[in-house]
């Protein structure tokens, strides 16, 4: 057993025992620490695999950045621990069974059907750059700006839409929205109160009529 | 790499970058102008629209081919459904102008967003690799979840948005699952070197592709909203503000058709020996599987259905069901046309139900409508006309649409003639639930305090051109 | 050498274990904390098959995807925030604005 198989196997023991501590815990601060810890460990992994620049990337922007904002969200809204236990137990007790089966047997099959033909792991080096190794910055930088140039832009528009987006939702509602808000629900209130009491004079008309 | 084999042109993604320019442009005049100067929006936003449908029509000229390193191309699938995704947001910002002011929602971020969520869509009916199609996906749906949730004082809004969101990001999660696995079998996401791949047979893990073309199906399917995968689509129609409930049944999804196309039938359809030939079998089948499923779950469960808006929502799930029965065929066009007639007409339908609904959707059951027939007669002829269309009744554009789509289907692949049968026979059950509205409209008497809905120009000029267009395209096509 | 298959199939596994928690959590926080387990799942699955397969592209790939899960990750917690915010706080104001 080399020592890059006990990594991994390390790493992903870590992984897998946080994922499972993310679905089954209550309180949801220890799910985003379970989650931070799978970041971690995969972070790990992307080490053993030289890829260097998303690890370090993983965790600048996954786990510290993203996380934090889950954080943050949950200390916001003050989310508590889940009151009731039962229904959570029976839920888990039905599913745990054949989920364990299930997970098995993945593992199983994803390992016979790779393991016929492996490929010769092409050289570590680079196709354009012979000179950088495969995952490191040079190597992404290279790609990025040269094949991926429109994704990569693209992404600056997705991040503007999502700033607009998310501030748009998640502001406090200012008194000017409170009034314009109800300013227009009144006028058609209004307007449906004149109908209505004009339709009840025309009845009131007939019947006397 | 040299720069000149990375053929970087830049007319060649000009439409998307004519709109994401408008919204700059729309977010800066917002910043400073005074409260309610909706005009300048909206007028900033149809410059930068009719601009970008020029654009599209000089993508002809620049070529067809693939640009950006394969990242998008240009063809005439794209230069449709550029069109149809333009059309479907010109119609949203004509419309958006009188639903804003009636509830005093904040103008500026409306336009600007759905000017990102047309650059998104453009996006994706552009992509020629696997990363564009994700990224012109996820802008335009995330831009969706947020315009679901623009009435923010609404919990119905609230809900339907939390739960397109989490909707949503579950199947990017799948589709994302199935794009990596290709990406493995095939060592390559441009969808031409994918098709190539297939074809030559150089394929490193046959059973992973296989495997990861199931995961993009599943995928894909939760997008369009078909059967199994619908569950909650009539949720989020129910709950968002019915423009926009208009504008995601048929942009996003015309975008997605779009790309669901390009990916499956142009990449995956590779119908030579041995795993090509098993791969296009299986796939045909599970889409002829899910096509019948889908049809028939939308117009089963619309029979029932008492508000409109739900009604609609599950006609939107039982037209996806027809566009697809074209897909089987590899025939592009015939989705292209489908595609373009139903979001016209489902954007009209929507239309008519925003201004009968009042601000604030107070009044969407199919009881609120009845006997107003002729006290609002252009409101009610349109809707008429719409529901028809949607139906596929004759002379309307939706059932020329109809028409082509099946008997393209019928003609060319005649093991699936069953797939025709089973959409025809639900055609006809669907005829019930569209006309059921017009009737409650024209023959039933009029409920009391019944106000006379404000109707601005805007609103009317994107109303009756398309009711009008709908009846005589029909003729004329 | 670790094999390929052995990443592929933690990966797998990862997912699997998302996809479950989507399925059976009703905190919608932590639904949304399955949904990223889920993507990184796939991050792991395109980086194990850049390296076997020596293309670049897959981590390129795998770049976009923390943008696009970064940029989710804020609106959704928008959302949250939203829909949190008009069923916790119904006063007097806002009760008004639901009623008619």
């Amino acid at each position: 057993m080399e020592f890059t198989h006990v990594l991994f196997l390390a790493f992903a023991a870590l992984a897998v025992v946080a994922a499972f501590n993310i679905i089954l815990q209550r309180n949801p601060i220890y799910c985003a620490i379970g989650l931070i810890v799978v970041l971690c460990a995969l972070a790990g992994l992307f080490l053993t695999l030289h890829a260097q620049f998303i690890a370090a990337i993983q965790i600048i922007v996954y786990a510290g950045a993203i996380m934090v904002l889950f954080v943050f969200v949950i200390m916001l809204l003050n989310v508590r621990e889940e009151e009731s236990k039962t229904d959570r137990q029976k839920i888990l007790k039905v599913i745990a069974v054949p989920l364990f089966l299930a997970l098995l047997a993945e593992v199983f099959v994803v390992i016979r059907l790779v393991n016929n033909s492996p490929p010769a792991i092409a050289s570590a080096a680079d196709n354009t750059n012979p000179a950088a190794s495969l995952g490191s910055v040079e190597s992404i930088a290279t790609a990025m700006f040269t094949t991926y140039v429109l994704p990569f832009e693209a992404t600056s528009v997705l991040i503007l839409m999502a700033i607009v987006g998310a501030m748009l939702l998640a502001r406090k509602n200012s008194k000017d929205d409170f009034e314009r808000i109800e300013q227009a629900l009144t006028l058609e209130n209004d307007e449906t109160e004149q109908a209505m009491q004009a339709d009840a004079e025309k009845s009131k008309e007939e019947v006397a009529a | 790499m040299q720069l000149e084999t990375l053929n970087l042109n830049y007319w060649a993604i000009a439409p998307e970058v004519i709109v994401s320019i408008t919204a700059v442009v729309i977010m800066l005049i917002d910043a400073f102008s005074k409260r309610g100067a909706h005009r300048a929006n909206a007028t900033t936003a149809m410059i930068g629209l009719v601009l970008a449908l020029i654009s599209v029509a000089t993508l002809g000229r620049v070529g067809v081919g693939s640009y950006f390193a394969g990242m998008v191309v240009i063809d005439p699938i794209r230069i449709f459904f550029s069109i149809t995704i333009l059309i479907v947001a010109i119609l949203v910002v004509l419309l958006a102008s009188q639903f804003l002011s009636d509830e005093g929602l904040p103008p500026g971020e409306f336009y600007s967003l759905i000017m990102f969520a047309t650059s998104g869509m453009l996006l994706l009916a552009s992509a020629g690799d696997l990363v564009t199609v994700f990224l012109g996906l996820e802008i335009a749906s995330i831009t969706t979840y947020v315009l679901a949730g623009y009435r923010r004082y609404d919990i119905r809004s609230n809900e339907s948005s939390l739960k397109y969101f989490l909707l949503g990001s579950f199947s990017t999660a799948f589709l994302l699952y199935g794009m990596a696995l290709t990406y493995g079998a095939t060592r390559t996401t441009n969808l031409d070197g994918i098709r190539q791949a297939i074809a030559s047979g150089q394929i490193i893990y046959p059973q992973l592709l296989m495997i990861g073309a199931a995961m993009m199906l599943v995928g894909f399917g939760f997008k369009i909203a078909s059967a199994p995968f619908h569950l909650w689509t009539p949720d989020v129609y129910e709950g968002a503000p019915t423009i926009v409930t208009g504008f995601m049944g048929t942009g996003p999804k015309a975008a997605v058709f779009a790309a669901f196309l390009r990916v499956f039938v142009g990449s995956f359809d590779v119908p030579v020996e041995g795993f090509g030939l098993q791969l296009h079998n299986t796939w045909i089948t599970a889409i002829a599987v899910i096509a019948i499923l889908t049809m028939t779950v939308g117009n089963v469960i619309a029979l029932s259905q008492k508000n409109i808006k739900r009604m609609l929502a599950y006609s939107s799930i039982a037209h996806a069901g027809y566009a697809l029965v074209g897909f089987v065929t590899g025939n592009f066009a015939t989705v292209a046309f489908y595609m373009l007639a139903y979001s016209i007409m489902n954007i009209g339908a929507f239309a008519v139900i925003q201004i009968l609904a009042r601000a604030g959707d107070q009044k969407t059951q199919i009881a609120d409508y009845s006997g107003i027939g002729f006290e609002v007669p252009g409101l009610s002829f349109s809707l008429a006309v719409f529901l028809m269309g949607l139906a596929g009744i004759p002379p309307t554009a939706g059932f020329i649409s109809k028409f082509f789509v099946f008997t393209n289907a019928w003609e060319s692949v005649p093991a699936l003639r069953y797939l025709v049968i089973a959409a025809v026979i639900n055609s006809i059950i669907s005829v019930y639930y569209y006309l059921y509205p017009i009737v409650v409209m024209f023959f039933r008497p009029l409920n009391p305090g019944f106000v006379r809905p404000r109707v601005t120009r805007t609103t009317a000029l994107a109303i009756i051109p398309d009711s009008a267009r709908h009846l005589l395209s029909g003729v004329d096509a | 050498m670790v094999p390929l298959s052995w990443y592929l199939a933690l990966s797998a596994v990862l997912f699997t274990i998302g996809v479950v928690g989507v399925i059976i959590q009703r905190n919608v926080i932590v639904l949304f904390m399955c949904v990223e387990l889920m993507l990184n799942a796939v991050n792991l699955t395109l980086v194990s098959f850049s390296r076997y397969l020596g293309d670049i592209t897959g981590q390129l790939f795998v770049f976009i995807v923390m943008a696009v899960a970064a940029a989710e990750a804020a609106v959704g917690l928008a959302i949250i925030i939203s829909l949190f915010r008009n069923r916790e706080t119904l006063n007097v104001d806002e009760a008004d604005l639901l009623k008619l």
